[in-house]
């Protein structure tokens, strides 16, 4: 006969198994989580965190970014990486904003979009032909986008160049305009990641390139796909983006790297929450956790350069709790 | 037969080496004009786009080559940024640096090319960086460099928020360390202790800075940021950055519904800030400082030229005046004569390259609105 104190502990064992294996424990972590850090911050700085007000303001700033996780999500996922996310976005909003001067919303909204896409058309061109890994393509592409976007800044002879002065095209800067072009973005990636094949290849592509090779994807034709996927989103992050900012600014140099960093923050989060089904969902609650962090330690006067790092070493900690491979498992 | 082939071969060679070395020395001294490099954050962004105007302006008057990098204040990229002018056969560089550390690399790279350079918007602190000073003075490349008294800036800022009503004021700046931060900041602080000394019971606070970026997006989010975390403040300073990050703070306060009731004043003029001043969006501004490169473009010039000379123990420094705004009329002066214009035309750069170090000293002292109107006006 079993003793009563292990019977406790097998049925607590079995409990536990049974609630991981619950369709909805990946939401209730990622729900834990948000909640968890909103009351270490509400605890430290009760009068000027967390309110209600407040964290609208803070699911504002991150939608743009969680827009961008979800696009980069569609390449993460088959492996690879794209570094001129951010030359994108500076390109894609200068278009935006050059064709907004003569043809208002229509100018800013279709300049994003399609700029975005054609350069995700683009990228995903030559990274088929060239076969070369994505990083390297996509490093040498975010160095010609930024010059381009140097040179288009230049055409714009308005006066504040790169610049959104206008109140009558700025309704994508607050809401409910930039929640519903948000909202539609994170809709379609659910859709076309758990109604399409795109996103059953991509992730079967994922899983094992030559074993999805073997099943007859056409890899290539995918992985371009990824790509134009992927830009598209960062087209309507560029839309949001300007808009939030009030314009953008032309740099060179690899600059623009850092507008890489905050998308991918993101979709590490879908990647870990992957095997739970809610990649979208944990983009968007990962970036809403990271503008949290951000707006809780500015609450309690901490300097943004700590601000930093506690937010690297909050990601890596989530991602290492949730995603951490089995011990002898070959991590790549 | 192959002995005569080989000496008509050197033959060939030889009078090609002193054919070409003839016609290259002929050809470059009929051609070869100065190339000044120019080492920006950006030449694209609000004040980077008006010091760009002005040089061009400059090189074309004085037929000058010029050649930018844009190196976005980042250390490494400061320093690598000397190494590319240099490599590209520049004769001098201007340099608007971000920490005054870069400087000892700067230096070195430009004794070590022969190349020579001034800083503008920068100066090296002799008490805070002795070492690079030091090298400076040393270094005969080392013409000089033209800066803003970042410190009395920062006192007067606070001053016209404190006089305007603020006394709990948050400050937004753009990179931690940056050298005219470091500066102004060190003038914020003593703004307050001043108007606290003066006003003992009726004090001012400076709250510590947070650090939102040169980019209007990220200004945005930190300026909501800060707004979310002081929902008492009643003035913000935007440190600087361009004028993007002010930009970004601005949309946040217009979007919260805060115009007019969060006082903010910032260095670097906006392109708009006419109507910022007159819908109450900025309370003063302070800039039109834009000109400090040319200065120091016309003290790399002249170096080059031979009309000013190095010396190995000391360099020289150029004070720029800022110019302070506060209502759509002072703008409107301004914008006359400083933004539909450039302050000086195609003549008065090629009188001003022919001053002497003291008279264009003077000359940077005195740029003023009044002084552009008695120049246009034949006064």
């Amino acid at each position: 006969m079993t003793p009563p104190r292990f019977a406790l502990v097998a049925y607590m064992n079995d409990a536990m198994n049974r609630f991981q294996k619950n369709r909805f424990f990946g939401l209730i972590v990622l729900v834990a989580m948000a909640v968890l850090f909103w009351a270490f911050f509400k605890i430290l700085s009760p009068s000027n965190f967390g309110t209600g007000k407040l964290l609208v303001s803070y699911l504002q700033t991150s939608i743009q970014y969680a827009v961008g996780g979800c696009g980069l999500y569609f390449i993460v996922v088959m492996g690879l990486f794209d570094f001129s996310i951010g030359a994108n976005i500076v390109l894609s909003s200068l278009v935006g904003v050059l064709l907004s001067r003569q043809f208002g919303y229509w100018g800013l909204v279709l300049g994003c979009l399609i700029c975005g896409t054609l350069i995700g058309a683009f990228n995903g061109v030559l990274y088929s032909k060239l076969r070369i890994p994505s990083m390297i393509v996509t490093v040498g592409l975010m160095l010609v986008l930024e010059s381009v976007a140097n040179y288009v800044v230049a055409l714009d002879t308005s006066g504040f160049p790169g610049k959104l002065t206008s109140p009558n095209i700025l309704a994508l800067n607050h809401a409910p305009w930039n929640y519903i072009v948000a909202g539609l973005a994170f809709l379609s990636v659910v859709f076309i990641l758990r109604y399409t094949k795109i996103g059953t290849y991509c992730n079967a592509i994922g899983s094992n390139e030559y074993v999805a090779k073997n099943m007859g994807i056409d890899v290539e034709k995918y992985k371009f796909i990824g790509f134009v996927l992927l830009h598209f989103f960062v087209g309507v992050m560029a839309l949001l983006t300007v808009s939030y900012g009030k314009g953008m600014q032309a740099v060179t140099g690899m600059s623009s790297m850092d507008r890489n960093f905050k998308p991918l923050m993101g979709t590490f989060f879908g990647i870990a929450f992957k095997k739970y089904g809610y990649p979208v969902t944990a983009i968007v609650i990962g970036e809403f956790i990271i503008t949290m962090i951000f707006n809780g330690l500015v609450s309690l006067n901490v300097p943004t350069t700590i601000n930093d790092f506690v937010t690297g070493a909050v990601l890596l900690i989530i991602v290492t709790l949730t995603n951490r491979g089995r011990i002898g498992s070959v991590v790549k | 037969m192959k002995k005569v082939g080989l000496l008509v071969l050197c033959v060939l060679l030889a009078c090609s080496f002193v054919f070409a070395n003839g016609q290259g020395e002929k050809s470059s001294a009929a051609a070869k004009k100065p190339l000044i490099g120019v080492s920006i954050w950006s030449s694209t962004d609000t004040l980077g786009s008006q010091c760009k105007l002005i040089l061009d302006a400059a090189a074309k008057a004085l037929d000058v080559d010029i050649m930018y990098v844009d190196q976005g204040h980042i250390s490494e990229q400061v320093t690598a940024s000397a190494e590319t002018l240099s490599a590209a056969g520049c004769d001098g560089i201007i340099i608007c640096n971000s920490a005054s550390a870069e400087m000892t690399s700067v230096i070195n790279t430009c004794t070590e090319n022969k190349v020579y350079v001034a800083q503008f918007f920068r100066a090296i602190n002799q008490k805070d960086n002795p070492n690079e000073y030091a090298l400076a003075l040393k270094s005969p490349y080392y013409v000089g460099t033209v800066h803003e008294n970042e410190i009395d800036n920062g006192k007067n800022l606070v001053k016209i928020l404190c006089d305007k009503g603020a006394r709990k004021i948050a400050l937004e700046a753009w990179e931690a360390g940056d050298a005219t931060f470091l500066l102004r900041w060190q003038g914020y602080k003593a703004g307050i202790e001043a108007w606290n000394k003066e006003h003992p019971n009726d004090k001012a606070v400076l709250l510590d800075p947070q650090y939102g970026g040169t980019t209007s997006d990220t200004g945005r989010a930190t300026a909501e940021a800060i707004i979310n975390a002081n929902p008492d403040i009643d003035a913000l300073i935007v440190a600087g950055g361009g004028g993007d990050t002010l930009v970004g703070a601005l949309a946040a306060i217009d979007s919260m519904g805060l115009k007019g009731k969060i006082k903010v004043v910032s260095t670097d003029f906006l392109a708009d800030l006419d109507k910022q001043l007159a819908t109450g969006g900025m309370a003063a501004e302070s800039g039109g400082h834009y000109c400090d490169p040319l200065f120091a473009f016309m003290l790399v010039y002249n170096t080059i030229k031979g009309n000013y000379k190095t010396s190995t123990n000391s360099f020289y420094e150029i004070n720029f005046p800022y110019l302070y705004v506060s209502s759509p009329e002072d703008y409107a002066a301004y914008a006359k004569y400083f933004v539909d214009d450039l302050p000086y035309n195609a003549d008065e750069l090629r009188e001003m390259a022919t001053l002497s170090v003291e008279d264009l000293t003077k000359k940077a002292a005195s740029l003023s609105i009044q002084d552009v109107q008695s120049r246009r006006s034949g006064k």
